[in-house]
């Protein structure tokens, strides 16, 4: 009984481990089982390969859009050819059979870079959905794709100069032109985008239009642009010849952006600068007179017409028949200081601050001797950039008031400065206005859309002397110039004269034209209300007609 | 510790096991599911990325240009088209009345049998043509 009792306990403690091992090895069983029922019998909806490994590469760089929202640039994931030589027995058959499947990899490219010397390689980039389905169909051991970040430039050449490109790095792409390069920091933030203040049809039709001239008058190149100079954002910034982001060929110098890293003398585009001056420092009025009657002599040089009137003229006659004489006698009277002054407050001494990497610094004569205030007078001894003459004219006909020019969609108003009067701006208006009514750049006038400006023909420099056969002809126009909206510039780059044209490769013939048939293509797209039959009534405000028979002496006639 | 008490805790041991594997076996669950919508939210940005780029690329200025003048016959508006109604010049005194029209005076009742005809239509293209020559 005692014995009954004293094992009692221990054999109930023995049954009791018993159940727990018995229920741990149930519940053990149980587990294992529901997880193989789970496994075997329910399954789960596993993601397709192609879809695991598609989205393991997120694109790693922001977009570069227009003022409209149109893709500029953009990025997708693309797959790369990668191989590991060293896992591959055979070379030659694996070249041989990915240059079969590749059409544009040769066997001779696959077997080198296949070199078994090296651990990893890529063999070939961007691959389109066809070719990576015939790599993966070959099922080559030591092959395979790699994702990696492709940039995509949808409007090709379009926009080339202003939105840049980019490089492969182990980063990812890393822009290297353009605006790629200035704002590569924020554009390596996917989730950043940058907007410009190019509108895609604008630039499309200033480019079109160009290229057509750069065509006909077998130009060595050109340059473009249309400027709001109330905002101070470039609409439109063309540099022919361009080239295609999308295929990264190395640049050579003759596709340099024109249109602001080149800095020339501008010609004759400048005299209305000298006559602004001029008028608002009270130094001159538009009747007043000089005497163009001959070349003049100054300090041992020789300064004469293209087309000289050889007659005393009114200063407004010296902008119309665009006489040297006339302006280099007017920057004379201006003085050295007074119109460096004017020309550093328009932005034209210093390098603008336009937010590209491609921006050229004006060249300033290190010694300002008087002979030079007589020549940048009249565009020679000062070489600017196209930017920064389109931008100077705009801000003559914004009411003198200079905005800094920005290639960024401008939220807000931009600190402004004020160069000339209101004054003197009204009568620089009525002064391109005549140019363009009685001048040289009547080509560029139409009904619709009242322009107003100034043409220029420089010779270039060649190894330090001037030549006569290699031109630089531009035209800066500003657009309605009644209510001055817009500023236009265009360039053409050593144009040749044609039968056509009468011999002429002056920017009357090749570079207004340009501006004559960009202007009503853009006009509507800019919401432009049309001028009416009395758009030139707001001249009658600044000059009387009247008063024209003073200032004109063929109205005399 | 009675026999049914031991019963008890290892039942209740087990159920929280198995509790616990359920619920394991849930998160591991949902975590799957949510990679994969990770996994899929990614392809499809990636390919509204490349239909961004598509879309871009066919509407391209000249492409637009060249589809519009091929298939629909349009082609850019002209400056010359546009104009203001304030342009339009005011009705002078001397203007002749324009017809009145007798709808209700027609003999058989037909409110436009009397309408004048000889005005040309504004909305033609082909009279807007004509009068352009």
């Amino acid at each position: 009984m005692n014995r009954h009792r004293s094992s009692s306990p221990a054999l109930a403690l023995a049954r009791n481990r018993l159940a727990v091992g018995v229920v741990a090895f149930a519940a053990s069983l149980a587990a294992l089982s529901v997880k193989l029922v789970e496994l075997g019998t329910l399954g789960r909806d596993r993601p397709p390969a192609a879809e695991a490994t598609r989205s393991e590469h997120p694109v790693q760089r922001g977009d570069i859009v227009d003022r409209n929202g149109r893709l500029l640039a953009t990025s997708i994931v693309s797959r790369a050819l990668v191989a590991w030589p060293r896992q591959i027995d055979d070379v030659e058959a694996v070249a041989a059979q990915l240059s079969g499947a590749l059409p544009r990899l040769s066997f001779e490219e696959a077997r080198q870079r296949l070199s078994p010397n090296r651990k990893f390689v890529y063999v070939a980039r961007r691959l389109t959905p066809q070719d990576q389905k015939a790599v993966l169909d070959l099922g080559l051991p030591g092959v395979g794709l790699k994702p990696e970040d492709m940039r995509i430039y949808p409007y090709g050449p379009l926009a080339a100069h202003l939105v840049g490109r980019t490089e492969p790095s182990n980063a990812g792409p890393v822009g290297n032109a353009g605006a790629e390069q200035r704002f590569n920091a924020i554009l390596s933030d996917p989730a950043q985008s940058v907007q410009l203040s190019i509108d895609v049809r604008i630039q499309h039709i200033l480019r079109e239009e160009l290229a057509r001239a750069v065509d006909y008058f077998s130009a060595i190149g050109g340059a473009g642009l249309v400027l709001d100079i109330r905002t101070g954002e470039v609409l439109a910034m063309v540099s022919l010849p361009d080239f295609d982001p999308n295929h990264q060929a190395a640049i050579d110098e003759t596709q340099a952006n024109r249109a602001s890293l080149l800095v020339a003398e501008m010609g004759s585009t400048f005299k209305l600068l000298t006559l602004a001056t001029a008028l608002d420092r009270g130094i001159s009025s538009l009747t007043s007179r000089f005497d163009a009657t001959a070349p003049i002599k100054a300090f041992g040089h020789r300064i004469g017409d293209y087309r000289g009137q050889n007659r005393v003229l009114s200063a407004a006659e010296v902008i119309v028949h665009s006489s040297n004489i006339g302006a280099a006698q007017m920057a004379e009277k201006i003085g050295a200081t007074v119109f460096r002054d004017y020309l550093d407050r328009l932005g034209l001494m210093s390098r603008p601050a336009l937010e590209l990497p491609e921006v050229g610094r004006p060249i300033v004569p290190r010694a300002w001797r008087p002979l030079t205030t007589m020549t940048v007078g009249f565009g020679h001894g000062l070489s600017v950039s196209p930017l920064q003459t389109a931008a100077a004219i705009g801000a003559l006909a914004n009411d003198g008031v200079a905005v800094p020019v920005t290639l960024l969609r401008r939220a807000a108003p931009a600190q402004t400065r004020r160069v000339f009067s209101s004054d003197t701006s009204d009568k620089m208006r009525w002064m391109m206005r005549q140019v363009v009514l009685r001048g040289s750049g009547s080509r560029a006038d139409n009904a619709s859309y009242p322009v107003g400006g100034k043409t220029g023909t420089a010779q270039k420099v060649v190894n330090g002397r001037y030549d006569r056969s290699k031109r630089l002809s531009s035209f800066v126009g500003v657009f309605p110039i009644g209510e001055p909206r817009y500023s236009i510039f265009v360039m053409l780059d050593e144009p040749k004269p044609r039968k056509e044209t009468y011999g002429f490769a002056t920017a009357a013939w090749n570079a207004v034209p340009v501006a004559g048939t960009v202007i009503p293509r853009i006009g509507p797209l800019l919401d432009l209300p049309t001028a009416g039959p009395d758009s030139d009534a707001w001249m009658q405000g600044i000059v009387p007609d009247r008063l024209l028979s003073q200032l004109f002496t063929d109205d005399e006639a | 510790m009675s026999a049914r008490t031991t019963f008890v805790w290892c039942l209740g041991a087990a159920a929280m096991a198995a509790g616990l594997f359920a619920v394991g076996d849930h998160m591991r669950d949902r975590k799957e599911q949510l990679a994969e919508l990770n996994r899929l939210v990614l392809a499809e940005r990636e390919r509204i990325q490349v239909l961004r780029s598509e879309l871009a690329f066919l509407t391209q200025p000249q492409t637009l240009e060249f589809q519009n003048a091929r298939a629909l016959g349009l082609v850019p508006i002209e400056a010359d088209q546009l104009h203001r109604s304030s342009f339009l010049p005011a009705r002078t005194a001397s203007a002749p009345e324009p017809p009145r029209t007798r709808a209700r005076a027609g003999r058989d009742g037909d409110p436009i049998s009397e309408l004048p005809t000889e005005t040309p239509s504004r909305l033609s293209f082909a009279s807007r043509e004509e009068e352009r020559r």
